[in-house]
Protein backbone atom coordinates (compact mmCIF):
# COMPACT_ATOMS: atom_id res chain seq x y z
CA UNK A 1 0.00 0.00 0.00
CA UNK A 2 2.85 2.45 1.07
CA UNK A 3 4.59 1.54 -2.17
CA UNK A 4 1.74 2.05 -4.17
CA UNK A 5 1.05 5.65 -2.96
CA UNK A 6 4.72 6.22 -3.27
CA UNK A 7 4.51 5.17 -6.94
CA UNK A 8 1.62 7.50 -7.10
CA UNK A 9 2.92 10.67 -5.92
CA UNK A 10 6.08 10.24 -8.20
CA UNK A 11 3.69 9.44 -10.69
CA UNK A 12 1.94 12.54 -10.18
CA UNK A 13 4.58 14.70 -9.50
CA UNK A 14 6.61 13.90 -12.83
CA UNK A 15 3.52 14.19 -14.42
CA UNK A 16 2.19 17.07 -12.92
CA UNK A 17 3.94 19.80 -15.33
CA UNK A 18 2.68 18.34 -18.84
CA UNK A 19 -0.60 17.66 -17.41
CA UNK A 20 -1.39 20.28 -15.62
CA UNK A 21 -4.05 22.32 -18.02
CA UNK A 22 -5.94 18.90 -18.22
CA UNK A 23 -5.99 18.08 -14.72
CA UNK A 24 -6.62 21.69 -13.88
CA UNK A 25 -9.92 21.39 -16.32
CA UNK A 26 -10.77 18.15 -15.37
CA UNK A 27 -10.98 19.07 -11.75
CA UNK A 28 -13.41 21.86 -12.91
CA UNK A 29 -15.76 20.19 -14.79
CA UNK A 30 -15.50 17.50 -12.29
CA UNK A 31 -16.13 19.82 -9.44
CA UNK A 32 -19.04 21.52 -11.28
CA UNK A 33 -20.63 18.36 -12.27
CA UNK A 34 -20.08 17.01 -8.45
CA UNK A 35 -22.04 20.39 -7.15
CA UNK A 36 -24.43 20.25 -9.41
CA UNK A 37 -25.59 17.22 -8.50
CA UNK A 38 -24.75 17.18 -4.65
CA UNK A 39 -27.20 20.42 -4.63
CA UNK A 40 -29.67 18.83 -6.33
CA UNK A 41 -29.53 15.62 -4.30
CA UNK A 42 -29.28 17.51 -0.88
CA UNK A 43 -32.33 20.13 -2.19
CA UNK A 44 -34.27 17.10 -2.43
CA UNK A 45 -33.62 15.41 0.87
CA UNK A 46 -34.28 19.20 2.57
CA UNK A 47 -37.38 18.79 1.00
CA UNK A 48 -38.46 15.89 2.40
CA UNK A 49 -37.10 17.22 5.52
CA UNK A 50 -39.43 20.19 5.32
CA UNK A 51 -42.54 18.52 4.67
CA UNK A 52 -42.20 15.93 7.45
CA UNK A 53 -41.66 18.45 10.00
CA UNK A 54 -44.81 20.30 8.14
CA UNK A 55 -46.97 17.57 7.64
CA UNK A 56 -46.54 16.17 11.12
CA UNK A 57 -49.11 13.72 11.46
CA UNK A 58 -51.70 13.25 8.92
CA UNK A 59 -55.71 14.33 10.04
CA UNK A 60 -58.57 12.23 8.39
CA UNK A 61 -61.66 14.03 9.17
CA UNK A 62 -65.09 11.30 9.33
CA UNK A 63 -67.98 13.38 8.86
CA UNK A 64 -70.90 11.64 10.05
CA UNK A 65 -74.69 11.47 7.94
CA UNK A 66 -77.10 13.70 9.47
CA UNK A 67 -78.80 13.00 12.82
CA UNK A 68 -77.09 9.71 14.17
CA UNK A 69 -78.17 7.91 17.55
CA UNK A 70 -75.56 7.90 20.02
CA UNK A 71 -75.29 4.09 19.65
CA UNK A 72 -74.18 4.47 15.91
CA UNK A 73 -71.35 7.23 16.49
CA UNK A 74 -70.20 4.44 19.29
CA UNK A 75 -69.62 1.92 17.04
CA UNK A 76 -67.86 4.04 14.93
CA UNK A 77 -65.73 5.09 17.46
CA UNK A 78 -65.16 2.02 18.44
CA UNK A 79 -64.54 0.86 15.10
CA UNK A 80 -61.87 3.73 14.18
CA UNK A 81 -60.16 3.08 17.59
CA UNK A 82 -59.25 -0.65 16.07
CA UNK A 83 -57.82 0.75 13.00
CA UNK A 84 -53.63 -0.01 13.06
CA UNK A 85 -51.49 3.52 13.08
CA UNK A 86 -54.38 5.43 14.74
CA UNK A 87 -53.24 7.51 17.26
CA UNK A 88 -55.82 9.54 18.54
CA UNK A 89 -59.55 10.04 17.70
CA UNK A 90 -61.86 13.28 18.73
CA UNK A 91 -65.00 13.83 18.44
CA UNK A 92 -66.57 17.37 16.99
CA UNK A 93 -70.00 18.30 17.62
CA UNK A 94 -71.63 20.46 15.77
CA UNK A 95 -71.18 23.78 18.18
CA UNK A 96 -67.30 22.78 18.20
CA UNK A 97 -67.55 22.72 14.07
CA UNK A 98 -68.83 26.23 14.10
CA UNK A 99 -66.74 27.36 17.28
CA UNK A 100 -63.52 26.49 15.31
CA UNK A 101 -64.88 27.88 11.80
CA UNK A 102 -65.71 30.86 13.34
CA UNK A 103 -62.37 31.35 15.36
CA UNK A 104 -60.36 30.79 11.56
CA UNK A 105 -62.46 33.26 10.20
CA UNK A 106 -63.00 36.36 12.14
CA UNK A 107 -63.76 38.02 9.09
CA UNK A 108 -67.09 36.81 8.89
CA UNK A 109 -69.85 38.16 10.56
CA UNK A 110 -72.08 37.00 13.35
CA UNK A 111 -75.26 37.35 11.17
CA UNK A 112 -73.09 34.73 8.31
CA UNK A 113 -72.37 32.03 10.89
CA UNK A 114 -75.53 31.73 12.42
CA UNK A 115 -77.11 31.67 8.95
CA UNK A 116 -74.53 28.09 8.01
CA UNK A 117 -75.98 26.96 11.51
CA UNK A 118 -79.48 27.11 10.85
CA UNK A 119 -78.50 25.08 7.27
CA UNK A 120 -76.74 22.91 9.00
CA UNK A 121 -73.31 23.18 7.34
CA UNK A 122 -71.23 22.46 9.90
CA UNK A 123 -71.87 18.11 10.32
CA UNK A 124 -70.82 16.06 13.26
CA UNK A 125 -67.16 14.75 12.59
CA UNK A 126 -64.44 12.55 14.17
CA UNK A 127 -60.85 14.00 13.81
CA UNK A 128 -58.85 10.77 13.22
CA UNK A 129 -54.81 11.31 13.53
CA UNK A 130 -52.81 9.18 12.25
CA UNK A 131 -49.24 7.97 12.74
CA UNK A 132 -46.23 9.43 10.64
CA UNK A 133 -46.59 11.73 8.11
CA UNK A 134 -47.05 11.71 4.14
CA UNK A 135 -43.52 11.18 2.68
CA UNK A 136 -43.86 8.39 0.01
CA UNK A 137 -46.98 6.85 -2.00
CA UNK A 138 -46.71 3.36 0.16
CA UNK A 139 -48.10 5.69 3.02
CA UNK A 140 -50.13 7.48 0.80
CA UNK A 141 -52.29 4.31 -0.51
CA UNK A 142 -52.38 2.96 2.88
CA UNK A 143 -53.93 6.60 3.98
CA UNK A 144 -56.69 5.47 0.82
CA UNK A 145 -57.49 2.22 1.92
CA UNK A 146 -57.95 3.02 5.47
CA UNK A 147 -60.70 6.27 4.38
CA UNK A 148 -62.29 3.59 1.74
CA UNK A 149 -63.09 0.95 4.71
CA UNK A 150 -64.08 4.19 7.29
CA UNK A 151 -66.16 4.86 4.43
CA UNK A 152 -68.10 1.84 4.16
CA UNK A 153 -69.29 2.40 7.64
CA UNK A 154 -73.09 2.80 8.16
CA UNK A 155 -73.74 6.27 9.87
CA UNK A 156 -70.82 7.72 7.68
CA UNK A 157 -71.19 10.67 5.58
CA UNK A 158 -68.13 11.40 3.92
CA UNK A 159 -64.22 10.54 4.45
CA UNK A 160 -61.44 13.40 3.78
CA UNK A 161 -57.98 13.24 3.87
CA UNK A 162 -57.37 16.40 2.33
CA UNK A 163 -57.91 14.14 -1.03
CA UNK A 164 -56.49 16.85 -3.39
CA UNK A 165 -53.65 18.67 -2.20
CA UNK A 166 -52.18 14.99 -0.47
CA UNK A 167 -52.31 14.26 -4.02
CA UNK A 168 -50.88 16.41 -5.77
CA UNK A 169 -48.04 16.71 -3.08
CA UNK A 170 -47.25 12.86 -3.30
CA UNK A 171 -47.67 13.39 -7.40
CA UNK A 172 -44.86 16.13 -7.12
CA UNK A 173 -43.10 14.27 -4.99
CA UNK A 174 -43.02 11.70 -7.75
CA UNK A 175 -41.74 13.57 -10.36
CA UNK A 176 -39.04 15.34 -7.96
CA UNK A 177 -37.70 12.34 -7.36
CA UNK A 178 -37.82 10.68 -10.65
CA UNK A 179 -36.17 13.92 -12.22
CA UNK A 180 -33.75 14.14 -9.22
CA UNK A 181 -33.13 10.37 -10.22
CA UNK A 182 -32.61 11.15 -13.85
CA UNK A 183 -30.42 14.18 -13.47
CA UNK A 184 -28.00 12.84 -11.06
CA UNK A 185 -27.72 9.86 -13.46
CA UNK A 186 -26.87 12.03 -16.19
CA UNK A 187 -24.45 13.85 -14.29
CA UNK A 188 -22.66 10.49 -12.70
CA UNK A 189 -22.60 9.14 -16.66
CA UNK A 190 -21.05 12.65 -17.12
CA UNK A 191 -18.31 12.24 -14.56
CA UNK A 192 -17.54 8.94 -15.66
CA UNK A 193 -16.96 10.48 -19.44
CA UNK A 194 -14.98 13.21 -17.65
CA UNK A 195 -12.74 11.18 -15.68
CA UNK A 196 -11.83 8.68 -18.68
CA UNK A 197 -11.09 10.99 -20.74
CA UNK A 198 -8.55 12.25 -18.69
CA UNK A 199 -6.88 8.93 -18.35
CA UNK A 200 -7.11 8.27 -21.66
CA UNK A 201 -5.45 11.39 -22.27
CA UNK A 202 -2.66 11.04 -19.79
CA UNK A 203 -2.34 7.52 -20.95
CA UNK A 204 -2.18 8.43 -24.75
CA UNK A 205 0.54 11.49 -23.73
CA UNK A 206 2.29 8.81 -21.67
CA UNK A 207 2.25 5.88 -24.40
CA UNK A 208 6.12 6.02 -24.94
CA UNK A 209 6.82 5.83 -21.30
CA UNK A 210 4.66 3.07 -20.62
CA UNK A 211 5.99 1.35 -23.45
CA UNK A 212 8.84 1.67 -21.70
CA UNK A 213 8.55 0.39 -18.29
CA UNK A 214 6.78 -2.85 -20.16
CA UNK A 215 10.06 -3.29 -21.75
CA UNK A 216 11.97 -2.89 -18.74
CA UNK A 217 9.82 -5.80 -16.92
CA UNK A 218 7.18 -3.77 -15.31
CA UNK A 219 3.84 -5.19 -14.58
CA UNK A 220 0.83 -4.27 -16.15
CA UNK A 221 -0.99 -3.73 -12.74
CA UNK A 222 1.55 -1.43 -11.47
CA UNK A 223 1.75 0.62 -14.95
CA UNK A 224 -2.14 1.32 -14.39
CA UNK A 225 -2.00 1.59 -11.05
CA UNK A 226 -1.36 5.20 -10.92
CA UNK A 227 -3.71 6.17 -13.78
CA UNK A 228 -6.60 4.14 -11.66
CA UNK A 229 -5.54 6.06 -8.39
CA UNK A 230 -5.57 9.23 -10.22
CA UNK A 231 -9.52 8.96 -11.76
CA UNK A 232 -10.06 7.97 -7.71
CA UNK A 233 -7.86 10.75 -6.28
CA UNK A 234 -9.87 13.72 -8.97
CA UNK A 235 -13.53 11.99 -8.29
CA UNK A 236 -12.34 12.48 -4.59
CA UNK A 237 -10.97 16.06 -4.65
CA UNK A 238 -14.04 17.44 -6.99
CA UNK A 239 -16.81 15.47 -4.38
CA UNK A 240 -14.97 16.94 -1.56
CA UNK A 241 -14.42 20.64 -2.67
CA UNK A 242 -18.40 20.17 -4.41
CA UNK A 243 -19.14 19.40 -0.59
CA UNK A 244 -17.98 21.46 0.89
CA UNK A 245 -19.45 24.50 -1.08
CA UNK A 246 -22.54 22.96 -1.23
CA UNK A 247 -22.22 23.52 2.84
CA UNK A 248 -21.63 27.05 2.33
CA UNK A 249 -24.29 27.57 0.48
CA UNK A 250 -26.66 25.84 2.36
CA UNK A 251 -25.54 27.40 5.27
CA UNK A 252 -26.18 30.82 3.75
CA UNK A 253 -29.73 29.61 3.01
CA UNK A 254 -30.21 28.26 6.55
CA UNK A 255 -29.13 31.73 7.93
CA UNK A 256 -31.68 33.57 5.57
CA UNK A 257 -34.04 30.90 6.89
CA UNK A 258 -33.10 31.74 10.15
CA UNK A 259 -33.73 35.64 10.07
CA UNK A 260 -37.17 35.26 8.48
CA UNK A 261 -39.96 34.89 11.24
CA UNK A 262 -41.91 31.93 9.38
CA UNK A 263 -39.27 29.76 8.43
CA UNK A 264 -36.75 30.46 11.13
CA UNK A 265 -37.76 26.50 12.62
CA UNK A 266 -36.21 25.09 9.34
CA UNK A 267 -32.83 26.66 9.16
CA UNK A 268 -31.92 23.53 11.39
CA UNK A 269 -32.84 21.39 9.12
CA UNK A 270 -31.76 22.62 6.40
CA UNK A 271 -28.40 23.89 7.17
CA UNK A 272 -26.22 20.04 7.49
CA UNK A 273 -26.41 17.22 5.11
CA UNK A 274 -26.52 13.79 7.11
CA UNK A 275 -23.36 11.60 8.05
CA UNK A 276 -25.60 8.77 5.55
CA UNK A 277 -25.41 11.73 2.78
CA UNK A 278 -21.80 12.54 3.17
CA UNK A 279 -20.07 8.85 3.13
CA UNK A 280 -23.02 7.46 0.27
CA UNK A 281 -21.94 10.67 -1.86
CA UNK A 282 -18.11 9.40 -0.98
CA UNK A 283 -18.58 6.15 -1.99
CA UNK A 284 -20.29 7.06 -5.23
CA UNK A 285 -17.72 9.14 -6.31
CA UNK A 286 -15.13 6.52 -5.24
CA UNK A 287 -17.09 4.39 -7.38
CA UNK A 288 -17.18 6.79 -10.32
CA UNK A 289 -13.37 7.64 -10.25
CA UNK A 290 -12.14 4.25 -9.72
CA UNK A 291 -14.75 2.26 -12.57
CA UNK A 292 -14.17 4.82 -15.44
CA UNK A 293 -10.47 5.03 -14.76
CA UNK A 294 -9.76 1.31 -14.19
CA UNK A 295 -11.54 0.39 -17.45
CA UNK A 296 -9.94 3.47 -19.45
CA UNK A 297 -6.65 2.33 -17.80
CA UNK A 298 -7.26 -1.77 -18.23
CA UNK A 299 -7.78 -1.32 -22.47
CA UNK A 300 -4.26 0.90 -23.09
CA UNK A 301 -1.49 -1.33 -21.90
CA UNK A 302 -1.57 -4.89 -22.91
CA UNK A 303 2.08 -5.61 -22.10
CA UNK A 304 2.65 -6.12 -25.84
CA UNK A 305 2.97 -2.42 -26.92
CA UNK A 306 6.15 -2.78 -29.60
CA UNK A 307 4.97 -6.18 -30.44
CA UNK A 308 1.59 -5.16 -31.34
CA UNK A 309 2.77 -2.03 -32.75
CA UNK A 310 5.38 -3.96 -34.87
CA UNK A 311 2.83 -6.85 -36.41
CA UNK A 312 -0.17 -4.74 -37.48
CA UNK B 1 21.26 -19.90 -22.02
CA UNK B 2 19.96 -18.89 -25.20
CA UNK B 3 18.56 -20.94 -27.89
CA UNK B 4 17.09 -20.22 -31.38
CA UNK B 5 15.52 -22.88 -33.40
CA UNK B 6 14.20 -23.02 -36.91
CA UNK B 7 13.28 -18.94 -35.69
CA UNK B 8 11.11 -17.23 -38.38
CA UNK B 9 9.72 -14.23 -38.36
CA UNK B 10 8.23 -12.52 -41.02
CA UNK B 11 6.61 -9.11 -40.56
CA UNK B 12 3.44 -7.89 -42.33
CA UNK B 13 3.93 -7.97 -46.18
CA UNK B 14 5.97 -10.76 -46.27
CA UNK B 15 8.92 -9.40 -45.09
CA UNK B 16 11.23 -11.61 -43.91
CA UNK B 17 13.26 -10.48 -40.87
CA UNK B 18 14.49 -13.71 -39.69
CA UNK B 19 14.37 -16.81 -41.73
CA UNK B 20 15.53 -20.51 -40.02
CA UNK B 21 17.69 -18.38 -37.72
CA UNK B 22 19.21 -21.66 -34.99
CA UNK B 23 22.09 -21.21 -32.69
CA UNK B 24 22.67 -21.40 -28.91
CA UNK B 25 24.96 -19.86 -26.74
CA UNK B 26 25.73 -20.73 -23.76
CA UNK B 27 25.35 -19.56 -19.85
CA UNK B 28 28.35 -16.72 -19.35
CA UNK B 29 29.42 -16.35 -23.04
CA UNK B 30 30.42 -12.85 -24.59
CA UNK B 31 28.81 -13.37 -28.06
CA UNK B 32 28.82 -10.46 -31.27
CA UNK B 33 26.15 -9.97 -33.38
CA UNK B 34 26.84 -8.42 -36.42
CA UNK B 35 25.24 -7.98 -40.03
CA UNK B 36 24.54 -5.58 -42.68
CA UNK B 37 21.77 -2.41 -41.87
CA UNK B 38 18.23 -4.37 -42.03
CA UNK B 39 20.15 -7.57 -41.38
CA UNK B 40 17.50 -8.49 -38.40
CA UNK B 41 19.81 -8.08 -35.37
CA UNK B 42 17.37 -5.86 -33.95
CA UNK B 43 14.18 -8.14 -34.62
CA UNK B 44 16.27 -11.38 -33.13
CA UNK B 45 17.17 -9.20 -29.77
CA UNK B 46 12.78 -8.45 -29.42
CA UNK B 47 11.88 -11.96 -29.96
CA UNK B 48 14.93 -12.98 -27.36
CA UNK B 49 14.21 -9.92 -24.74
CA UNK B 50 10.73 -11.23 -25.23
CA UNK B 51 9.43 -8.08 -26.61
CA UNK B 52 7.82 -10.01 -29.91
CA UNK B 53 6.72 -13.38 -30.62
CA UNK B 54 8.69 -16.23 -33.14
CA UNK B 55 6.25 -16.61 -35.87
CA UNK B 56 7.38 -20.32 -36.00
CA UNK B 57 10.36 -21.64 -34.26
CA UNK B 58 11.51 -22.18 -30.65
CA UNK B 59 13.27 -19.55 -28.75
CA UNK B 60 14.54 -20.57 -25.29
CA UNK B 61 16.51 -17.89 -22.64
CA UNK B 62 17.43 -18.66 -19.57
CA UNK B 63 14.60 -21.91 -19.28
CA UNK B 64 11.80 -20.12 -20.24
CA UNK B 65 10.51 -21.30 -24.06
CA UNK B 66 9.38 -17.73 -24.82
CA UNK B 67 6.11 -19.54 -27.26
CA UNK B 68 4.98 -20.94 -24.36
CA UNK B 69 5.45 -17.35 -22.10
CA UNK B 70 2.42 -16.72 -20.59
CA UNK B 71 0.85 -13.05 -20.97
CA UNK B 72 0.83 -12.45 -16.85
CA UNK B 73 4.89 -14.19 -16.83
CA UNK B 74 6.37 -11.52 -19.23
CA UNK B 75 7.07 -8.57 -17.37
CA UNK B 76 8.97 -11.27 -15.16
CA UNK B 77 11.11 -13.00 -17.71
CA UNK B 78 12.12 -9.50 -19.16
CA UNK B 79 13.51 -8.08 -15.67
CA UNK B 80 16.34 -11.59 -16.51
CA UNK B 81 17.30 -9.87 -19.86
CA UNK B 82 19.29 -6.44 -19.69
CA UNK B 83 18.44 -4.73 -22.40
CA UNK B 84 20.69 -1.53 -23.81
CA UNK B 85 18.03 -0.40 -27.08
CA UNK B 86 19.62 1.24 -30.27
CA UNK B 87 17.14 3.93 -29.46
CA UNK B 88 17.82 4.12 -25.86
CA UNK B 89 14.39 4.35 -24.74
CA UNK B 90 15.35 6.39 -21.82
CA UNK B 91 12.75 8.41 -19.99
CA UNK B 92 12.75 12.08 -20.49
CA UNK B 93 11.10 13.00 -17.56
CA UNK B 94 13.79 11.39 -15.16
CA UNK B 95 16.94 12.08 -14.62
CA UNK B 96 20.17 9.93 -15.39
CA UNK B 97 20.03 8.35 -11.86
CA UNK B 98 16.39 7.71 -11.97
CA UNK B 99 16.51 6.33 -15.10
CA UNK B 100 19.75 3.83 -14.48
CA UNK B 101 17.57 2.97 -11.21
CA UNK B 102 14.41 1.89 -12.72
CA UNK B 103 15.24 -1.87 -12.70
CA UNK B 104 16.11 -1.88 -9.32
CA UNK B 105 12.72 0.01 -8.69
CA UNK B 106 10.74 -1.97 -10.53
CA UNK B 107 12.41 -5.01 -8.36
CA UNK B 108 11.05 -3.31 -5.17
CA UNK B 109 14.67 -2.96 -3.99
CA UNK B 110 15.12 -0.59 -0.91
CA UNK B 111 15.76 3.09 -1.19
CA UNK B 112 19.46 2.75 0.57
CA UNK B 113 20.32 -0.09 -2.35
CA UNK B 114 18.92 1.55 -5.08
CA UNK B 115 21.44 5.03 -4.29
CA UNK B 116 23.73 3.13 -3.63
CA UNK B 117 24.24 0.71 -6.70
CA UNK B 118 23.23 3.60 -9.16
CA UNK B 119 25.97 5.62 -7.89
CA UNK B 120 28.14 2.78 -8.45
CA UNK B 121 27.21 2.74 -11.38
CA UNK B 122 26.98 6.13 -13.09
CA UNK B 123 30.58 6.16 -12.14
CA UNK B 124 31.95 3.05 -13.82
CA UNK B 125 30.42 4.92 -16.33
CA UNK B 126 32.11 7.71 -16.10
CA UNK B 127 28.75 9.81 -15.61
CA UNK B 128 28.30 10.73 -12.35
CA UNK B 129 28.55 14.54 -13.01
CA UNK B 130 25.25 14.16 -14.85
CA UNK B 131 23.20 12.31 -11.89
CA UNK B 132 20.83 14.59 -11.75
CA UNK B 133 20.50 15.64 -15.59
CA UNK B 134 17.90 14.75 -17.74
CA UNK B 135 18.03 12.97 -21.12
CA UNK B 136 17.58 15.53 -22.73
CA UNK B 137 20.65 17.39 -22.13
CA UNK B 138 22.63 14.56 -22.75
CA UNK B 139 25.16 14.23 -25.36
CA UNK B 140 24.68 10.90 -27.38
CA UNK B 141 27.17 9.17 -26.15
CA UNK B 142 26.24 10.10 -22.67
CA UNK B 143 22.97 8.87 -23.30
CA UNK B 144 23.97 5.78 -24.68
CA UNK B 145 25.73 5.22 -21.66
CA UNK B 146 22.50 5.79 -19.41
CA UNK B 147 20.69 3.13 -21.28
CA UNK B 148 23.92 0.76 -20.46
CA UNK B 149 24.38 1.29 -17.15
CA UNK B 150 19.72 0.72 -17.16
CA UNK B 151 20.74 -2.48 -18.38
CA UNK B 152 23.34 -3.84 -15.79
CA UNK B 153 21.93 -2.47 -12.51
CA UNK B 154 19.93 -5.43 -11.87
CA UNK B 155 22.48 -7.88 -12.62
CA UNK B 156 20.77 -10.02 -15.56
CA UNK B 157 20.95 -12.98 -16.58
CA UNK B 158 21.35 -12.50 -19.63
CA UNK B 159 22.70 -8.49 -21.16
CA UNK B 160 21.75 -7.79 -25.04
CA UNK B 161 22.91 -4.59 -26.23
CA UNK B 162 22.35 -3.08 -29.74
CA UNK B 163 24.95 -0.94 -31.31
CA UNK B 164 26.01 0.16 -27.69
CA UNK B 165 28.77 1.83 -29.22
CA UNK B 166 27.35 3.36 -31.81
CA UNK B 167 27.66 7.25 -30.67
CA UNK B 168 31.16 6.64 -28.46
CA UNK B 169 34.49 7.50 -29.61
CA UNK B 170 37.11 4.46 -29.58
CA UNK B 171 37.98 5.10 -26.43
CA UNK B 172 34.82 4.98 -24.44
CA UNK B 173 34.04 2.15 -26.36
CA UNK B 174 36.99 0.19 -24.78
CA UNK B 175 35.47 1.88 -21.78
CA UNK B 176 32.19 0.48 -21.99
CA UNK B 177 33.51 -2.98 -23.25
CA UNK B 178 35.22 -3.50 -19.77
CA UNK B 179 31.85 -2.77 -18.57
CA UNK B 180 30.58 -5.24 -19.96
CA UNK B 181 33.53 -7.36 -19.34
CA UNK B 182 33.19 -7.15 -15.73
CA UNK B 183 29.82 -8.04 -15.53
CA UNK B 184 30.31 -11.12 -17.87
CA UNK B 185 33.10 -12.01 -15.36
CA UNK B 186 30.25 -12.33 -12.93
CA UNK B 187 28.55 -14.95 -14.79
CA UNK B 188 26.37 -12.63 -17.03
CA UNK B 189 26.06 -13.39 -20.48
CA UNK B 190 26.48 -11.04 -22.77
CA UNK B 191 25.22 -10.54 -26.49
CA UNK B 192 26.14 -7.44 -28.23
CA UNK B 193 25.08 -6.51 -32.02
CA UNK B 194 28.06 -3.93 -33.67
CA UNK B 195 28.69 -2.74 -36.92
CA UNK B 196 31.92 -2.04 -35.37
CA UNK B 197 34.55 -4.70 -37.05
CA UNK B 198 37.60 -3.20 -35.53
CA UNK B 199 35.72 -3.73 -31.77
CA UNK B 200 34.70 -7.66 -33.16
CA UNK B 201 38.15 -7.73 -33.73
CA UNK B 202 39.95 -6.71 -30.70
CA UNK B 203 38.03 -8.21 -28.41
CA UNK B 204 38.55 -11.90 -29.60
CA UNK B 205 35.03 -13.12 -28.83
CA UNK B 206 32.67 -15.54 -30.78
CA UNK B 207 30.45 -13.67 -33.65
CA UNK B 208 26.93 -14.63 -34.62
CA UNK B 209 26.24 -13.23 -38.07
CA UNK B 210 23.13 -12.17 -40.36
CA UNK B 211 22.79 -11.48 -43.44
CA UNK B 212 19.24 -10.43 -44.85
CA UNK B 213 17.76 -13.00 -42.05
CA UNK B 214 19.59 -16.06 -42.42
CA UNK B 215 22.17 -17.18 -39.99
CA UNK B 216 25.68 -16.95 -41.94
CA UNK B 217 28.69 -18.80 -41.45
CA UNK B 218 30.08 -18.22 -38.07
CA UNK B 219 33.95 -18.56 -38.72
CA UNK B 220 33.79 -15.83 -41.66
CA UNK B 221 33.19 -12.93 -39.36
N1 LIG C 1 7.84 -3.68 -37.48
C1 LIG C 1 8.28 -4.05 -38.69
N2 LIG C 1 7.44 -4.17 -39.71
C2 LIG C 1 7.86 -4.54 -40.93
N3 LIG C 1 9.12 -4.78 -41.20
C3 LIG C 1 10.04 -4.69 -40.22
C4 LIG C 1 9.66 -4.31 -38.90
N4 LIG C 1 10.77 -4.27 -38.13
C5 LIG C 1 11.79 -4.61 -38.93
N5 LIG C 1 11.35 -4.87 -40.17
C6 LIG C 1 12.17 -5.28 -41.31
O1 LIG C 1 12.89 -6.42 -40.91
C7 LIG C 1 14.24 -6.34 -41.41
C8 LIG C 1 15.22 -6.45 -40.26
O2 LIG C 1 15.13 -5.26 -39.46
P1 LIG C 1 16.02 -5.05 -38.18
O3 LIG C 1 15.56 -3.83 -37.51
O4 LIG C 1 16.00 -6.29 -37.40
O5 LIG C 1 17.45 -4.83 -38.81
P2 LIG C 1 18.83 -4.53 -38.08
O6 LIG C 1 19.74 -5.65 -38.42
O7 LIG C 1 18.61 -4.24 -36.67
O8 LIG C 1 19.33 -3.23 -38.84
P3 LIG C 1 20.18 -1.99 -38.26
O9 LIG C 1 21.59 -2.43 -38.25
O10 LIG C 1 19.96 -0.92 -39.26
O11 LIG C 1 19.64 -1.66 -36.94
C9 LIG C 1 14.33 -5.04 -42.19
O12 LIG C 1 14.15 -5.33 -43.55
C10 LIG C 1 13.20 -4.23 -41.67
O13 LIG C 1 12.70 -3.37 -42.65
MG1 LIG D 1 18.82 -2.62 -35.50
Amino acid sequence: MKQVLKRYIDFSLRSWGSEMTLRLSTVIILIFTFSVTIFLAQSAFNFKRVMNRWGDNTKITVYLAEGQNEDTRQKIENYLKRIQDVESIKFISQDEAIAQFSKSNSLFTNDFIDDLKEQEVFPESFEVTLNGSIQDTVYLNRIKQVSDKINDQIGVEEVSYGQGWIEKYSAFLRLMNSLVAIIVTLFIAASLLIISNLIRVMVHNQRDEIEILELIGETKSNIRMPFIIEGVVFSVIAYTIGLLMNMVLFNWIANEFAQSTILSHLAGIVAHPELGFISTGLFLSITVGLLSSYFTARSVNTGWALATRSNK
Amino acid sequence: MISFSHVYKTFRGEVHALRDVSFTIPKGDFVFLTGHSGAGKTTLFNLLAGFDRATSGHVMVANYNLADLRDDMVPYFRRKVGVVFQDFKLLNNRTVQENIALPLEIAGASSIMIHEKSNQMLSSLGIADKANNYPDELSGGEKQRVAIGRALIAQPDVIIADEPTGNLDPHLSREVMNVFLKFNALGTTVFIATHDQNLVKDMQKRVVRLSKGELADEASA
